[in-house]
């Protein structure tokens, strides 16, 4: 890796060179940077550092790969009045984002009926390509509703309860959404894909917790060796896609009228303060309520499920979200006594304990982050700590970072049986909606998660609580 | 065939070579739907019409299929068949059904990086990114 400077053995440095405005800072051990195939990824970081109004560093988690404009597992922090917005620093599925639910079943009860569950939730998520669709769509009024009100939205049309809320990022909220601000085509591609999964690296996944870490954490969340959990990965669907497509559209032009220089034009941007940036942070809104209405009405459609399969009510299920997290977001923050717009494109928030804006069960804790690994090795449950605020901007990775490509893994993966190798050698059962899914997945795609969440612990950013493994998935 | 997939970290770039510009849209316009659905029994309900300018090559492609995106998103249009004329594309549809066009991998986005649609010689080269 050219001109990259080790300053701590979880930290590399890219000094500031040439029109970079400061330098990029990436999180990672050796083993992981050496597993960047190119240079292509620290370029992107370099690239982002030229940006007005950038703060401190331009960051990189160790899951980071490329991406387009800012590399995925991207973080970076832009003054109010100095600094931009960009819908490249979000990506294509805003608020794509995880979330992770316990339940009272423990691994005895569930193995027997592991593939009825499989199977019963196969039929009743659906990928959401075509006509099928989870819910009614929302329409008019009720769909400019669900846009502007968030997750509160889906609670009270029957999905979920209002603990749900306390339990997600922001209580499922983004402030600012102008329902006027998203396209029609936003509308007429999102609506009828609530409660979807989508495809690509999208999952609903039952897990098992096997290890714990931070025992006096895993008991406020309710976890032991054995529990059941579920986790849900989805995002905005066509709704976001669409949003981000007419941004950037306009953003290519608004960056030449004001002037600003960039190394690639997917950076494209506005100054924050400019009707483009705050038209595009209005819909980005919208995107992000929508993807927190996705996941809660997929939360309880998952419920419902387990609840006829297991015969129980859902009540005794005792399915508890734990938190919901964004991966795909820009937010205004304060960071260090300044209101920053913070860009985390394939980066978790992870703030520390303390912070007002964790909810109160638990400011005392930390934020919980779910960080999913492949759909054959292990997930971590991580906590945010006080060298988040410090180091990151509050944030930490998201995920295991690919290893190989698509088109790869559809070579690798030729005339082998796929389900039965999950099975088999996993011990995980996989349903999917797309054929290619599960080719472009397997667990060899990806790189070894715990290698990523051990440079943020490493760092002081985050703890490990708990891992979990994974047993059933859903794949659109 | 006239275009191929190619290697990407995470997401999927189509290079087509064609003899002339339509082509090129009919052969891209070919890959997006083979990526998107296996259609084993083409049996066309309708044809749309697109025009091909050939003022910004490149940026006429990505909109031309985003278009193809967007009807085969929100209205559910399997597009199935593609026909170049001069100046314009024909592209067959039927209304998608999971059944009879069993989904390979749903797409997010026809991104700008990379994005190219230039002369190549007596020809034309395309290179397109989806994002998925």
């Amino acid at each position: 890796m050219s001109n990259l400077r080790k300053i701590a053995p979880y930290l590399y440095e890219i000094p500031k060179t040439g029109a970079m405005r400061v330098p990029g800072r990436i999180y990672a051990s050796d083993a992981l940077l050496e597993t960047q195939k190119s240079d292509e990824a620290v370029q992107q970081v370099r690239n982002v550092a030229h940006l007005p109004g950038i703060v401190d560093y331009a960051l990189a988690m160790p899951d980071f790969h490329w991406g387009y404009g800012f590399p995925i597992g991207g973080v970076a922090a832009f003054d109010l009045e100095e600094g931009i917005l960009s819908p490249g620093g979000v990506g294509y599925d805003i608020n794509c984002g995880v979330r992770l639910v316990r339940t009272r079943l423990k691994k005895q009860d569930l193995l027997p009926k592991l593939r009825d569950l499989v199977r019963e939730l196969f039929r009743t998520v659906p990928a959401g390509v075509g006509r099928e669709g989870a819910i009614q769509a929302p329409r008019g009024d009720d769909a400019r509703a669900l846009v502007t009100q968030g997750a509160k939205w889906a609670v009270y049309h029957g999905y979920g309860t209002p603990d749900d809320l306390d339990h997600i990022e922001d209580a499922g909220l983004f402030p600012g959404a102008d329902p006027d601000a998203p396209s029609d085509r936003a509308y007429s591609r999102g609506m009828p894909q609530i409660g979807t999964l989508g495809s690509g690296n999208h999952f609903l996944e039952i897990q098992v917790v096997d290890e714990l870490y931070r025992k006096d954490v895993a008991d406020r969340f309710g976890l032991e060796r054995g529990t059941i959990c579920f986790s849900i990965h989805s995002g905005s669907r066509g709704f976001g896609y669409q949003v981000c497509e007419d941004s950037v559209k306009t953003m290519i032009k608004t960056s030449r009228d004001y002037g600003i220089e960039l190394p690639d034009r997917q950076l494209c941007c506005a100054p924050f303060r400019s009707p483009e940036a705050q038209r595009y942070l209005s819909a980005m809104a919208c995107a992000a309520n929508y993807a927190w209405v996705n996941r809660q009405v997929m939360t309880a459609l998952t419920r419902r499920v387990f609840a006829r399969v297991f015969a129980v009510t859902e009540e005794s299920l005792g399915a508890r979200l734990i938190y919901d997290v964004c991966h795909n977001i820009a937010k205004v923050e304060e960071h260090g006594g300044r209101k920053l717009c913070v860009h985390r494109k394939g980066a978790t928030r992870a703030f520390g304990p303390g912070h007002p804006l964790l909810p109160a069960a638990y400011r005392d804790l930390g934020q919980p982050t779910f960080i999913p690994g492949d759909m054959g090795r292990a997930s971590f449950l991580l906590i945010g700590k006080e060298g988040s605020m410090r180091e990151t901007f509050g944030s930490t990775c998201h995920g295991a970072g690919r290893a190989h490509s698509r088109g790869a893994m559809k070579r690798r993966t030729q005339g082998r049986n796929l389900f039965q190798e999950l099975e088999e050698e996993h011990g995980v059962l996989v349903m999917a909606h797309g054929r290619d899914s599960v080719a472009e997945e397997m667990p060899e795609a990806y790189k070894d998660a715990s290698l990523v969440v051990d440079v943020m612990e490493q760092a002081g950013v985050t703890d490990k609580v708990a891992r979990l493994r994974p047993l059933g998935c859903i794949k659109g | 065939m006239s275009w191929e997939l190619i290697d990407h970290t995470g997401d999927l770039a189509v290079e087509a070579r064609s003899p002339t510009l339509e082509e090129l849209f009919a052969d891209c316009g070919r890959a997006l739907s083979s990526i998107l659905a296996d259609v084993p029994s083409p049996a066309p309900a309708g044809t749309d019409a697109f025009p091909v300018t050939g003022t910004d090559p490149a940026e006429e492609l990505r909109e031309f299929l985003s278009e193809l995106l967007y009807r085969f998103s929100a209205e559910h249009r399997m597009y199935v068949g593609f026909r170049a004329g001069p100046g314009t594309i024909e592209a067959d549809w039927e209304p998608y059904d999971g059944l009879r066009h069993p989904l390979r991998t749903e797409l997010k986005a026809v991104t700008w990086h990379q994005l190219e649609a230039v002369r190549d010689g007596d020809g034309w080269r395309a290179r397109v990114v989806f994002d998925v």
